[in-house]
């Protein structure tokens, strides 16, 4: 069994900047969702951000191809994949920055997830973030790779100075830097409703956390809407930085199995009523008879 | 050359130069420092050369292992630091250490751009003052727990619980293989997080139950209690 999304997905330029360097994609087939905020002059950013989802997505298409960097034991091997992906989009990007004098220093943050069955698989770099909202609550997933995180780790500052701080603007983590990237992953399992976002920091630096999950909350089964007014109140606030969300709403399968197997078992009660006083039928009065097929006598054993 | 002083009380014992890139230190003959007493675990700890600076790490010993009274999973050694190992006690002695770096004004200009920090920067700019501690990780040590087979199942005994989630049902992909018609492919998951374990029921319409009771959400796994699906019934044991 698994999960059928209801999906949102926004991005903006913002009110300030002149172009759009952040990047997304969401495969429902593949339960592949993906942020990307690229930075670098000119129109490197846009590039990097592109090259790095478009990268990953081929690698998650490709189920076969090797994967880069060393396995993870602690993760399925569809998480193992998803990191490689990234892996791989940093090599590509670091030279292409290389390669040509207009990219040189490129980059870009990433944020990916992929949910099969009831897991989801987390991987990320640098300060774009992912939320989990459950029942009204929203929870971060993700620590972001930023020198002021970094800082509030080591405790050089309180979480106040972290707030007013001049420098949160600093990542200490992207694609496409350095030749070889640390990534961040995780898995988790998905519950029936819960809410999945994805967002750059146009939208964090813009709208606090309450206020996303007020957001979220208020508009309930329409992830679209909520992206929407997600992306309305960062732009209202200023909106200095362009601004991405998706917003997976994620609703469990019946399955066919359970379908039948309810329907089956609504019969049995159908008919442990109508004929339930005919001692011995289905279990009727006494108790003891029951149905002559295996899968029902588990049942009962349960 | 950094070197190591072993003292037991006030009396010193043994000089020994580092002289290797790595320098165990436990209980049995294979180490690089054996020290025979009975606090010490037979692999208790090693010292690592790490560029200019060395890093002393606990190898999950039972005793644990202390610089300068302060329990360490893992830090970066200073001149005349001393290392507690069981009774024992290794001054670590490094003449040419270099004084750590104090931190420096942070100066970046406020550009509204986002800007990436090269590895040398940063290091500069979260190295810690000099009065603290540069400690390199604050992992907490890492939590251990396994799921053992009692009856039922498919004759597995049991099974560790390494993975970010472990999975036990029917299906081909599941750690742990159940059995019984309504039992589902993914059946239930047990989620490893830093303060523990978790388990969810997943699919199937045989329920999990804990200590006999149904599994609603996610619930936190205590050491010794029953987990039952289906015709299989187990136990988890961990411990934090």
């Amino acid at each position: 069994m698994g999960f059928h999304f209801k999906i949102g997905t926004m991005t903006d330029v913002g009110k300030v900047r002149a172009i759009n360097e952040d990047y997304f994609t969401a495969v429902r087939d593949l339960g592949l969702f993906i942020v990307a905020d690229g930075l670098g002059g000119q129109n490197a950013g846009e590039v990097a951000s592109k090259m790095a989802i478009e990268i990953v997505r081929s690698h998650l298409n490709n189920n076969e191809g090797p994967l880069v960097g060393s396995y993870q034991e602690e993760f399925s091997h569809d998480t193992n994949r998803m990191l490689s992906g990234i892996r791989l989009a940093n090599s590509a990007i670091y030279e292409a920055g290389q390669k040509n004098p207009e990219h040189q220093g490129m980059g870009t943050t990433i944020s990916s997830i992929r949910i099969k069955g009831d897991v989801m698989g987390l991987a990320h770099v640098g300060d774009s973030r992912i939320y989990r909202i459950r029942g009204g609550r929203l929870e971060r997933l993700t620590v972001d790779h930023s020198l002021v995180e970094e800082q509030l780790k080591r405790g050089l500052i309180t979480e106040e100075q972290a707030a007013q701080s001049k420098h949160r603007n600093v990542i200490t983590r992207a694609l496409g830097v350095e030749e070889t990237i640390a990534v961040d992953g995780d898995e988790i399992v998905l519950f029936d409703r819960d809410n999945i976002l994805l967002c750059t920091d146009g939208l964090t630096d813009m709208v606090g956390e309450e206020d996303i999950e007020r957001i979220i909350t208020r508009n309930g089964d329409d992830p679209q809407r909520a992206c929407e007014e997600l992306v309305n109140t960062a732009n209202d606030r200023g909106g200095v930085d362009n601004i991405t969300v998706i917003l997976v709403h994620c609703l469990k399968d019946e399955g066919r199995a359970g379908l039948l197997e309810r329907a089956f078992l609504s019969i049995i009660a159908g008919l442990r009523k109508a004929y339930g006083r005919i001692p011995g039928f289905l279990g009727g009065e006494k108790g003891e008879a029951r149905p002559n097929s295996a899968g029902a006598k588990d049942e009962e054993a349960l | 050359m950094a070197k190591l002083i072993v003292k037991f009380k006030d009396a010193t014992l043994q000089e020994i130069p580092i002289t290797k890139p790595t320098i165990t230190i436990g209980r049995v003959d294979k180490n690089d420092i054996k020290i025979e007493n009975l606090a010490v675990s037979r692999q208790h700890a090693k010292i690592i050369e790490d560029g200019d600076r060395y890093i002393i790490e606990d190898l999950n010993s039972l005793n644990g292992t202390f610089v300068n009274e302060k329990r360490v999973m893992k830090g970066i050694l200073r001149n005349r630091d001393e290392i507690l190992v069981g009774k024992h006690t290794l001054v670590f002695i490094d003449e040419e250490e270099k004084p750590i770096e104090m931190r420096k004004d942070i100066d970046i200009s406020l550009a509204e751009r986002t800007v990436i920090l090269d590895t040398k920067r940063q290091r500069e700019l979260v190295s810690q003052p000099e009065a603290q501690r540069p400690t390199i990780e604050e992992k907490p040590s890492e939590l251990e727990g396994g799921i053992s087979i009692i009856s039922g199942g498919i004759g597995q005994k049991g099974i560790k619980l390494t993975k970010r989630l472990t999975i036990g049902g029917k299906g081909d992909g599941a750690d742990i293989r159940l059995k019984g018609f309504f039992v589902g492919k993914v059946a239930f998951i047990v989620s490893k997080r830093p303060n523990g374990f978790f388990i969810t029921h997943s699919g199937g319409r045989s329920k999990t139950r804990v200590n006999g009771v149904e599994v609603e959400g996610q619930q936190e796994l205590k050491d010794g209690d029953i987990i039952d699906i289906g015709s299989t019934r187990m136990q988890f044991h961990g411990k934090k």
